[in-house]
């Protein structure tokens, strides 16, 4: 096991209970910028900040990180502000001694209550990474702390600021495909399953870490939880150290939402090109809807296709968007789109397709049904 | 219900009875190269028919008689096989057939429901036996052909034709010639426009379509991965579009119409299946993919893809035109296994696993006792196959 590794799970380990007791949030002008903070400046923290820097709303003005590269980095993307950023190593010590408006959190996912609960405590918005963290105890002390928050709580699913996810999906909600029968989606990479995701006590799982993004997408076309759901999951690359508790490179999901519409789900890695690639298939009595291209489908003898919106062109589409549209929120005090009780529904979703494939207690992968009531959520 | 649906009912329920006065032997004898293979038929519906088509393609072969329960299915089984010189012979009771016409071999394709109450006599009437997929629709009748066949004098062969798919045959030779590495994942979908209807909805009769009809892919996965058993299965399944027809709301156990099944073999190999009915069209068609170490095969275009860096994508086989595509080829070998004493690529060790594994997917799916659609994890085991 690496140091950075230890640092993480110590980090993991030293819970929410030292929280720094705020900079209180300041009225921002119609001019203002928007002062930021950012803790966790890995792969997608410095993601995060490229973006930014091409928002002008925002001015960063401290960067956190565990390992001191990444803060340095993270300030190197963010030369164009003066004053310079601060490097922190120490997030306490960046929310005692910065006057901020926001933070962005994108540490590990087991590590983002940690973070973005003495962040909303000290007034401040925040931005953080999906899912919301890795367990449903994390989970529900997110969901409290924001439900009581002055600030905004946004969770980076991108996907709800992509216009034609939008589009298509109020489609559906306004009645244009009849009853939805089913849902289907895959997400197969060629690449594998690196660094720490492959950690479940801190990735959650995989599932959890990447396709939480596609358990959100689903739960917002049902608007509501899946009732149960039982997966199957394994790990297929051969690793030289795997951690303990080791996550699945491959898993085949089924949810039953109310109404017994199944959602079934395959997360693969490791695959050829040709089998590789995004999809999000709803099927409806009237039509199917493929929410990717944005594509309305009719049934036969029920009309011709129809664009319902732009086809996304990549994963991250919508990355840019919710930046953009977290700087709005705070403007206008609004409800972001990826507000708490999305991110919950999503969260938790992604716990239960973990928590189906996988035995905590014998650290195998050993499919069983999970209820929604077995999670214990208390939110 | 109506009568035709009466009469298939009490058919299977005469079974237990049927097998035991079952003709003592009426099988031929050695068959030269150049003899005419003789050949009846149990079960004249739509599929009986269309194999009947296929075999009147086939050269050398006779239908020398015809059974079903109803005239009209016999009557428009004769206009098929009208130019077979003697014209068949067109029976209602299979024994009776069985019992007065020399025969080299015997198809039955009756619904799946009734292919143990055929099979099991034609067999032990010492013919070769060719039945329609799946075996049948309980462990139990599954079983009993089994034993049967193995104990039989002629063989039986059952209706996988994918086995006799040169695209497939290609392909899967080559993933367990080793080429492809490990098998890491498997993947299936059956997507159509149509609607689930007749005697298939009655899951005693049918086992439901994931049994009637998406066996075909449980017999390819269970190809691909050796005839070796899998371990678990855990499956969702769903009515989504009630049937309001008073026949139809008779039935006690109905057939799925949506299904989503996952089955794992060992070394945790899953196989992640789909099975929809009601779709658009761009949603539809056949998907069969083996994931391996080093690329995947998608079988029914017969394309190798190796991973990033290992090589170009190349051709395995022709590409399957239909999902029927193989029929011609399962009933011509059929034909040619009888004259030259040959063994079947589908035969009751293939077609068990294959059909088990279906049963599994509709109890994973299915609580008989409440009648609802409610998922389990089912282990092989828990069948309690006793073969």
């Amino acid at each position: 096991m690496g140091k950075i590794t230890i640092s993480r799970r110590s980090f993991i380990g030293t819970g929410a209970a030292a929280i720094a007791v705020g900079t209180p949030r300041r009225i921002l002008g119609a001019n203002d910028s928007i002062t930021l903070g950012i803790i966790g400046c890995g792969g997608r923290g410095q993601r995060l900040l490229k973006a930014i820097t091409n928002i002008p709303a925002y001015r960063v003005v401290a960067a956190c990180d565990l390992i001191q590269d990444r803060a340095d980095t993270a300030a190197q993307i963010c030369e164009q502000y003066k004053p310079k950023v601060k490097t922190y190593i120490d997030f306490r010590q960046m929310l005692r001694r910065e006057k901020l408006d926001a933070v962005i959190v994108t540490t590990e996912e087991a590590n983002h209550g940690k973070c973005v609960i003495p962040v909303l405590e000290a007034g401040l918005h925040c931005f953080s990474e999906k899912p919301m963290d890795t367990t449903v105890e994390k989970v529900d002390q997110i969901t409290r702390a924001a439900r009581k928050a002055k600030g905004v709580y946004q969770i980076g699913y991108q996907r709800h600021y992509v216009p034609s996810f939008q589009q298509s999906i109020k489609h559906i909600h306004n009645g244009g495909v009849g009853k939805v029968t089913f849902l289907q989606g895959m997400w197969q990479w060629a690449y594998g399953v690196g660094g720490r995701y492959r950690d479940m006590e801190i990735s959650g799982c995989w599932f959890l870490a990447q396709a939480c993004h596609h358990a959100d997408v689903m739960t917002w076309v049902m608007n509501g939880n899946p009732l149960r759901c039982v997966a199957m999951g394994s790990r297929m690359e051969e690793y030289e150290n795997p951690p303990e508790y080791c996550a699945e490179d491959h898993s085949a999901i089924a949810f039953e939402f109310p109404g017994n519409v199944i959602f079934s789900y395959t997360h693969l890695m490791n695959c050829c090109d040709q089998f590789c690639g995004e999809k999000l298939w709803v099927y409806a009595e009237k039509a199917g809807i493929d929410l990717i291209k944005g594509m309305r489908y009719p049934r036969p003898g029920m009309g011709e296709p129809e664009r319902l919106g732009e086809e996304s062109p990549d994963w991250d589409e919508g990355t840019y968007q919710e930046l953009e549209a977290f700087a709005k929120h705070i403007r206008n005090h609004e409800k972001p789109l990826s507000n708490v009780e999305v991110g919950r529904l999503a969260t938790l979703t992604g716990i239960m397709g973990g928590k189906a494939m996988y035995n905590w207690k014998k650290k195998q992968f050993e499919p069983s049904i999970v209820t929604w009531d077995d999670l214990g959520s208390t939110t | 219900m109506t009568n035709k649906d009466v009469n298939r009912r009490s058919f299977i329920q005469t079974t237990s009875i049927g097998a035991s006065v079952i003709a003592a032997g009426s099988a031929r004898n050695v068959l030269g190269a150049n003899d005419e293979v003789v050949l009846g038929i149990i079960g004249t519906g739509g599929r009986g028919q269309s194999l009947l088509k296929r075999i009147t393609n086939i050269p050398n072969v006779r239908i020398a008689c015809i059974c079903d329960l109803r005239e009209n299915r016999r009557e428009q089984a004769a206009v098929i096989c009208e130019d077979y010189n003697p014209k068949p012979k067109l029976y209602s009771e299979f024994r009776d057939m069985l019992d007065k016409e020399k025969l080299d071999g015997c198809i039955v394709a009756t619904e799946v429901g009734n292919h143990a109450h055929c099979v099991v006599p034609v067999l032990e009437t010492g013919l070769n036996c060719f039945s329609e997929k799946p075996m049948d629709c309980t462990v139990e009748k599954v079983d009993r052909i089994v034993k049967a066949a193995r104990k039989a004098k002629g063989f039986y062969q059952v209706g996988f034709q994918r086995r006799y798919n040169p695209g497939f045959m290609k392909s899967i030779e080559h993933i367990h010639n080793g080429e492809m590495g490990k098998i890491t994942f498997l993947q299936g979908q059956w997507q159509w426009t149509w609607s689930v209807g007749g005697w298939v909805l009655d899951v005693d009769m049918s086992g439901g379509e994931l049994a009637e009809q998406a066996c075909h892919h449980m017999d390819v996965m269970n190809w691909v991965m050796n005839n070796t058993p899998p371990v678990r299965c855990a499956a969702m399944g769903a009515i989504t579009v009630p049937h309001t027809e008073p026949y139809e709301q008779k039935i006690e156990h109905l057939s799925e119409d949506h299904s989503a099944v996952m089955f794992e073999f060992p070394g945790g190999v899953t196989f992640s299946y789909t099975h929809l009915f009601y779709c658009c069209e761009q949603f539809c068609g056949e998907k069969l993919w083996v994931y391996t170490e080093k690329g995947g095969v998608d079988l029914p275009q017969a394309m190798k893809y190796p991973r990033a860096g290992m090589g170009d994508p190349e051709r395995l086989g022709p590409e399957s035109p239909d999902w029927d595509h193989g029929t011609y080829e399962e009933l011509a070998a059929f034909v040619d296994q009888i004259r030259n004493n040959k063994k079947p690529l589908s035969d009751q060790e293939t077609g068990r696993v294959s059909t088990l594994m279906s049963l599994m997917g509709r109890k994973a799916m299915y609580k008989r006792k409440t009648k609802s659609f409610e998922p389990t994890v089912v282990t092989w085991e828990e069948l309690g196959s006793t073969t």
